[in-house]
């Protein structure tokens, strides 16, 4: 009777320490309400939103066929599925090991010859089990609200985030499920999940160590690849920030700087054709509207106008001449391109199921 | 304190308060009061030119370049790097974020208040320029400048900006 009794009690408490999913992704008990609640707001929003202006360029990074929001969630979803909170610790009590797993023959990446600051250079838990696990050969997992979840690849998709991802030095708007404040969350986001992707050597899109001259010189927070982490979370949020219809003057200004940060990170950085002629049309219209003046302009006024008009047209001229050269330098453009297909043993939702868990929970 | 003292007290704050107003209300001698209906001439101090029929503000440049020096003052610049937490070396650091809502708040201030644009396109070029502002907000001031020229219709040479080709490479990448 008093085991039925102690029974009954846990299964009255176990709710309270249960996990709870939306859309597909799982939060463990310990992800404060606060935070789960405001990730839970981010997926939603980013599953209303169906891009109006497409990027080329997101879309061939990500592989996505589409900027419509389903398959943005889904992209996500296939690469975080289960989120945990800054005070999960990777201890005895939580780590689950099995030795003898087969991991892939392929190589590590080349950081993980030097296991110290891998921490600083990944903070995607499920990646990260997952290499050390092959490094070590053991098969690491964690326990997950009773679900036990191992890192049989990179897509097991556990993610730990911090509070950095909450504090309000780091907000947009004092409304933590304001647009802006979702954005820049979910360009995060994107960023992690492609830590969840690569083979051998690009496994977890490992970051690079910025050099000296860098802005963030010596820390490992740059990339030397076209379509990284730092890639996809500024294309995320530049896709994002350009569809981003609530955002104020201020959030969009705040938003842009944090693309530019992602950007100047990624060294080597090519600029693209799209970019290449947003930058014509920039100054083209300089010059046009330049050229208003002349008609009321006396003659040494005139003579001013016409040379920042005839400087601007240098400037177009080059920027004409990179474009041009863009088709033929294609294949030798530096940075290089990584192998995103992942390797190891997960299953990816299809676009269709992954609707379908995220119109469960919007019910 | 008694009615005499009240009635005082309250006099001279009146005059205080409406001296205050008259003052402010006077335009700087320094500056123009009247409506430009003439083209200015370009020269090294002054850079900007507003094109015809968009000056029908008169500038209240002194305290716009009050605002501007303390704004510029306020930009994040490379020293705030160099303390930073884990999660702002992986991601973006707030100093960024604060460069980039200050700019947001001078523009947009500038758009209600057209007599400020001047000056606010000074601002953005000089930011632009500034070698100890950190990069990624250069690159949005850089890319700010630009955009402006054209949408408020100022005259501002930007071919002898002494902006690096790789901070101009990076405003390209901006939305």
């Amino acid at each position: 009777m008093k085991f039925l009794a102690v029974l009954a009690l846990m299964t009255t408490l176990a709710p309270s320490f249960a996990s709870t999913q939306f859309g597909g992704m799982k939060f463990h008990s310990g992800v404060p309400e606060q935070q789960a609640s405001a990730l839970k707001n981010d997926l939603k929003y980013l599953y209303k939103t169906n891009n109006i202006k497409t990027d080329a360029e997101f879309l061939k990074i990500t592989e996505l066929k589409n900027n419509k929001g389903a398959y943005l969630h889904n992209w996500l979803l296939n690469r975080v599925r289960y989120v945990i909170g800054e005070n999960f610790e990777l201890n005895d009590a939580n780590i689950l090991t099995t030795y003898y797993y087969p991991f892939p023959k392929s190589p590590l990446p080349d950081v993980f010859g030097a296991m110290s600051g891998v921490k600083t250079v990944m903070s995607n838990t499920g990646g990260m089990l997952y290499l050390v696990g092959k490094k070590e050969k053991q098969l690491f997992g964690i326990r997950f609200d009773g679900e036990n979840v191992y890192a049989k690849s990179a897509r097991v998709g556990i993610l730990q985030v911090g509070e950095g991802l909450f504090l309000s030095d780091f907000q947009f708007n004092k409304d933590i499920n304001a647009p802006a404040n979702s954005v820049s969350r979910l360009a995060t986001l994107f960023h992690e999940a492609r830590h969840s992707d690569g083979n051998g050597k690009s496994t977890g899109f490992t970051h690079d160590v910025c050099p000296l001259t860098h802005p963030y010189g010596g820390y490992a927070a740059c990339e030397t690849s076209g379509n990284g982490s730092y890639t996809v979370g500024a294309l995320a949020m530049r896709d994002l920030l350009q569809n981003c219809v609530a955002c104020n003057a201020k959030e969009k200004s705040a938003l842009t700087a944090a693309v530019a940060d992602q950007f100047s990170r990624i060294l080597d950085a090519a600029t693209t054709r799209k970019e290449l002629l947003a930058g014509i049309e920039t100054y083209k219209n300089l010059a046009a509207e330049y050229a208003k003046y002349l008609k009321d302009a006396d003659a040494e006024l005139a003579k001013k106008i016409e040379a920042e008009i005839a400087k601007i047209n240098v400037v177009v001229a080059a920027l004409e001449k990179d474009l041009r050269a863009i088709p033929a330098t294609k294949e030798g453009q530096k940075p290089v391109m990584l192998d995103a297909d992942p390797e190891g043993t997960y299953k990816d939702l299809t676009v269709l199921e992954s609707m379908k868990l995220m119109e469960a929970s919007l019910k | 304190m008694n009615l005499k003292h009240r009635i005082i007290l309250f006099t001279v704050t009146a005059l205080t308060l409406g001296a205050v107003i008259y003052f402010r209300s006077q335009p700087p001698e320094s500056f123009p009061t009247e409506v430009k209906t003439e083209m200015k001439s370009i020269t090294d101090q002054d850079e900007t030119l507003k094109l015809p029929g968009t000056e029908s503000l008169p500038a209240k440049e002194t305290n716009t370049s009050t605002e501007l020096i303390i704004s510029m003052k306020e930009l994040p610049v490379k020293q705030d790097l160099e303390v930073l937490s884990d999660e702002e070396i992986h991601h973006t650091p707030k100093a960024v974020l604060q460069g980039g809502m200050i700019i947001g708040e001078l523009i947009e201030d500038a758009e209600t208040h057209p007599e400020k644009q001047e000056m606010t396109l000074k601002f953005l070029k000089s930011c632009a320029e500034n070698e100890d502002v950190l990069q990624a907000v250069r690159a949005v001031c850089w890319k700010k400048t630009l955009s402006k020229i054209s949408d408020w219709k100022i005259f501002m040479p930007i071919s002898d900006a002494e902006v690096p080709e790789e901070i101009k490479k990076l405003a390209l990448k901006l939305p």
